[in-house]
């Protein structure tokens, strides 16, 4: 976790230097926190032998951000809308809905352990 | 009492009236957001208590965030108590309400409001 969070940090100093204002850099802040959340908890489940690459480029028009995990993958369609009534008061499932919501495009690879997330500068 | 961790979450919770306002201030992300289900949860035990949590400093929460205020809300309804969610600041807010979980809080912009509600 402390390796994902400096990961993260540099990608957020890129973005900064880039110039991303606060709403954007808040967007792909929140994205790869649920990205690598979601392969360390869903993907890997926890298991530390297990890896997460976090992989980033951030240009002055936008940042791609690619996470992976180790894990068996999952079908994205299969994810219960979280905003439904029935499953408001579930404590976990907001993940995919949020990456999806703030991110200006976010796709899985075939398999299901990897998201390309992208972000365009406003 | 006051717990800090190295990244940003600070939690400070205190009694006012009936209430136990718990003082939010950084980022629930995904390292913080343990810190904040264990300070809720234990609070949320309380039979019919009352937990009020201060958003106003709170700059980001995660879904493991979002889960955590879930959670005490299960826990605290089901023990007569509740919870209120206080000042989110706008980015928080909209992620509240893309959640649609701010039909789930009631959310006030003042804290004495939201303790005497």
């Amino acid at each position: 976790m402390d390796e994902a969070r400096k990961a993260e940090n540099q990608l957020l100093s890129e973005v900064a230097e880039h110039g991303y204002d606060e709403a954007a850099t808040f967007a792909i802040k929140l994205a790869v926190e649920e990205a690598v959340n979601n392969a360390i908890k869903h993907g890997n489940k926890y298991d530390r032998a297990k890896a997460v690459e976090i992989c980033f480029d951030v240009g002055p028009d936008r940042a791609e951000v690619i996470v992976t995990d180790e894990g068996v993958g999952f079908h994205p369609e299969n994810v219960a809308d979280p905003t439904a009534d029935e499953n408001l008061e579930k404590p976990t499932g907001r993940g995919i809905m949020l990456m999806r919501a703030y991110m200006d495009e976010v796709c899985y690879n075939g398999k299901g352990n990897q998201v390309r997330m992208v972000k365009r500068k406003p | 009492m006051t717990h800090q961790r190295a990244y940003q979450l600070d939690v400070d919770v205190s009694r006012v009236g009936p209430a136990a306002v718990v003082k939010v201030r950084g980022s629930a992300g995904m390292n913080e957001a343990d810190l904040l289900q264990a300070e809720l949860s234990q609070l949320a035990d309380e039979p019919k208590g009352l937990i009020v949590v201060d958003m106003e400093g709170l700059e980001f929460i995660c879904s493991a965030g979002l889960g955590a205020l879930v959670n005490a809300h299960l826990k605290s309804r089901d023990r007569d108590g509740q919870i209120r969610l206080v000042k989110p600041q706008a980015r928080v807010l909209k992620i509240l309400e893309a959640t649609r979980l701010d039909t789930l809080f009631g959310i006030f912009a003042d804290l004495d409001e939201a303790i005497t509600a």
